[in-house]
This record gives C-alpha cells, sequence and structure tokens, in this order.
C-alpha cells in the first residue's frame, strides 16, 4: 500500500508537469486584429504614458536633488549657526547693541591741587565689573578692550591692565550692552561703588547714548589648555 | 494498480484547473523534467513487472533524473551547447526500451495466462 502510495504520488507530479507543459505549449495566439489608426491610436497613449512617466521621475529627481542640497545647508548651516553662537558667547565677534558708557576719570579738583594721580585700583574695576554684570549688563569692554570670561586685570609693574593693555589714560571708558541701559545706569548710580571710586579720587560719569553702542572683538587668542579638538570626524 | 492512473488523472485535471503560469523562457526545463519524469515513471513500471521494483530507488530517481535534466538543460544554454537534446535523446531511447520491455512483459504474461487455460480446457 505505502509502495503504491508513493507511485501514485509521483504520478499525480508528473500529470501536474505534464498539465502545466501542455497548457504552456498550447497557449492560444492572439492575433492582433487592431488596424491602422487604432494602432496609432494606441501607440499615442503609450507614448503619452510615456511622457507623463518621464515627468514623474523628473519631478522626483528634482525633489530628490532639493532633499540633498537642503540636507547639506541646513549641515553646514547648524554648523556655522553653532559656531558663530559660540564665537559671540566667547566675545570673537564685534556685537551692537544698547547700552552705557561708564566713564572714570579723576577728580578735576584733585589735579588742580597738584595731587599725584594714582592709577585704578584692579581690584575696584574687577569689582565694577562684577557689579554691572550684576546689574544685567551683557557684555563689557574697558578703553576698547573686549571683557571676555578669561580676561584678567590686574596689576602689571604699578599700572592696571586688561589682558596685558594698560588702562592709564583718562577718562577710562567702560562700555556695557544691556537690555535695558537707563536701569543699568541707576543701579550702577546707586551702589557703594561711586563711594568706593570717590575715596581714591577718581569720578564716574555714566551716560546712555541714544544710538547703538559698537563693542569690538576679544583680540588676543584664547589659550585653551585641557581640551583639543577632535580631527577626522572624531571617533563616536 | 488503479491508484496511479488515479493519482496520474489528479495530477493532470489540477494542472489544468490551477492557473499556474511559468515564464515562456522555462518551458524547456519543463519539458525535459517532463520526459525525465515519465522515463522514471516506466521505468518504475517495468521494474514493478519484473519484481525489481525499489521504492528509495524509484523515488529518489524520479526527482534525480528531473533534476539533472533541467540542470544539464540549464548547462547547455550557458554553454551554447544544446545539451538538453542530449538528455532527450537519452530519456527518449531509455521511455522506447522500457515500454518495449512492459509490452514484452504484458505479452509474456498473457501467453502464459492463454496456455494456462488452454491446458485447462
Amino acid at each position: 500500500m505505502k509502495k503504491k502510495l508513493a507511485f501514485s504520488l509521483v504520478t499525480l507530479i508528473a500529470g501536474f508537469m505534464l498539465a502545466i507543459q501542455f497548457n504552456l505549449v498550447n497557449q492560444p495566439v492572439v492575433s492582433d486584429t487592431r488596424d491602422m489608426w487604432e494602432l496609432k491610436n494606441d501607440l499615442l497613449k503609450e507614448q503619452q504614458t510615456q511622457v507623463d512617466l518621464i515627468e514623474d521621475i523628473s519631478k522626483l529627481e528634482g525633489k530628490i536633488a532639493s532633499y540633498e542640497t537642503k540636507k547639506n545647508e541646513s549641515k553646514e548651516e547648524v554648523l556655522r549657526d553653532t559656531l558663530t553662537e559660540l564665537k559671540t558667547d566667547a566675545g570673537l565677534t564685534e556685537i551692537k547693541g544698547s547700552g552705557v558708557i561708564v566713564s572714570i576719570q579723576p577728580i578735576k579738583e584733585e589735579i588742580l591741587l597738584g595731587e599725584r594721580i594714582e592709577y585704578i585700583s584692579p581690584v575696584l574695576l574687577r569689582r565694577l565689573i562684577n557689579e554691572m554684570y550684576r546689574f544685567g549688563a551683557d557684555e563689557i569692554s574697558i578703553s576698547g578692550q573686549r571683557y571676555i570670561s578669561s580676561s584678567v586685570i590686574r596689576d602689571i609693574n604699578g599700572q592696571p591692565k586688561i589682558d596685558g593693555y594698560p588702562l592709564v589714560d583718562y577718562p577710562v571708558e567702560m562700555q556695557a550692552l544691556t537690555v535695558n541701559p537707563k536701569k543699568l545706569k541707576q543701579r550702577i548710580e546707586g551702589s557703594e561703588l561711586m563711594d568706593d571710586f570717590f575715596i581714591d579720587n577718581f569720578e564716574v560719569q555714566i551716560k546712555t547714548p541714544s544710538g547703538e553702542l559698537t563693542l569690538p572683538a576679544y583680540q588676543n587668542e584664547i589659550n585653551v589648555e585641557h581640551m583639543k579638538p577632535i580631527m577626522d570626524g572624531g571617533e563616536s | 494498480m488503479w491508484l496511479p492512473v488515479f493519482g496520474l488523472l489528479i495530477g493532470i485535471t489540477l494542472g489544468f484547473l490551477v492557473d499556474f503560469d511559468i515564464p515562456h523562457e522555462y518551458s524547456n526545463y519543463l519539458s525535459i523534467a517532463v520526459l525525465a519524469a515519465f522515463d522514471t515513471l516506466f521505468g518504475g513500471i517495468r521494474a514493478h513487472l519484473q519484481n525489481l521494483y525499489d521504492e528509495v530507488v524509484f523515488v529518489t530517481g524520479f526527482f534525480f533524473n528531473i533534476v539533472l535534466a533541467a540542470g544539464l538543460a540549464f548547462l547547455g544554454v550557458h554553454l551554447g551547447v544544446d545539451l538538453y537534446l542530449a538528455a532527450i535523446f537519452v530519456f527518449g531511447v531509455r521511455l522506447f526500451q522500457n515500454i518495449a520491455l512492459i509490452r514484452r512483459i504484458l505479452i509474456e504474461k498473457w501467453s502464459i495466462s492463454r496456455k494456462k487455460q488452454k491446458k485447462n480446457l
């Protein structure tokens, strides 16, 4: 019985193949009975389809190209934006905006009296800067020197210097950018710093110019000691 | 006896009913496979009549011959030699031989049974 079953299975497969082959060979040939005009019409239709397809292809290709360019541009743009942002934050770019001008100069009466004019104490200057930041100043420059996070004001050979630039020409002019110059002015005027400067024989005048102030970019190199850039795309 | 015939009929009707289409390029392979299948089938019938039938040999032979024939045809196409002709030739000759043998065996059996009948009479 089992023998017969296997044999029957094989005959079934053989029959199946035979039928399929028979079908394949005996496919009726459909004769083309269209006349010339019908053929022309059909050809026209097919040509229209071809044109449509080509149009679709070109459209899609255009889309792909625009996406590609957008992708590239956006990458570059984002990088560029970030770079500019970082540079702005670091104080490496010129910056404009509303602000106040703080000019510090020796009290005229003292000069008239013939007293020797001391330099501005770096400690006092640092305090003034800190206070100004506390009062809402965003960017500060002193005598055309941009004050950034790594700037130093210190006494070098008896002269107060900011990043190596001496602050000995009076009036020492500080420019500070802020959203609300009037408020900053009032807060500085109202602080004890005025008295401290007065004790050192300096007077402080604060102006709020109507126009925009322009703070110069930081001129020196920023030394980065404990970081280095990753080359060739990085390892991540 | 009738089960294999029944299977063949079922296979044929199934093949006609099922709208199973294969590309025209492969009709060569199918034809040679069909030939191989029939060669094996008749070989099996002959072996059965000669009491030499072995199921494993038959079934493996069936599939192996089909694959071999199709493979030969494929190779022929790629070599530019009509190798499938060789397969057709071999299978055709064997088909004739097998059918002839089957015929002889059947005639022999028939004549033996007739002699027996004559003796009985």
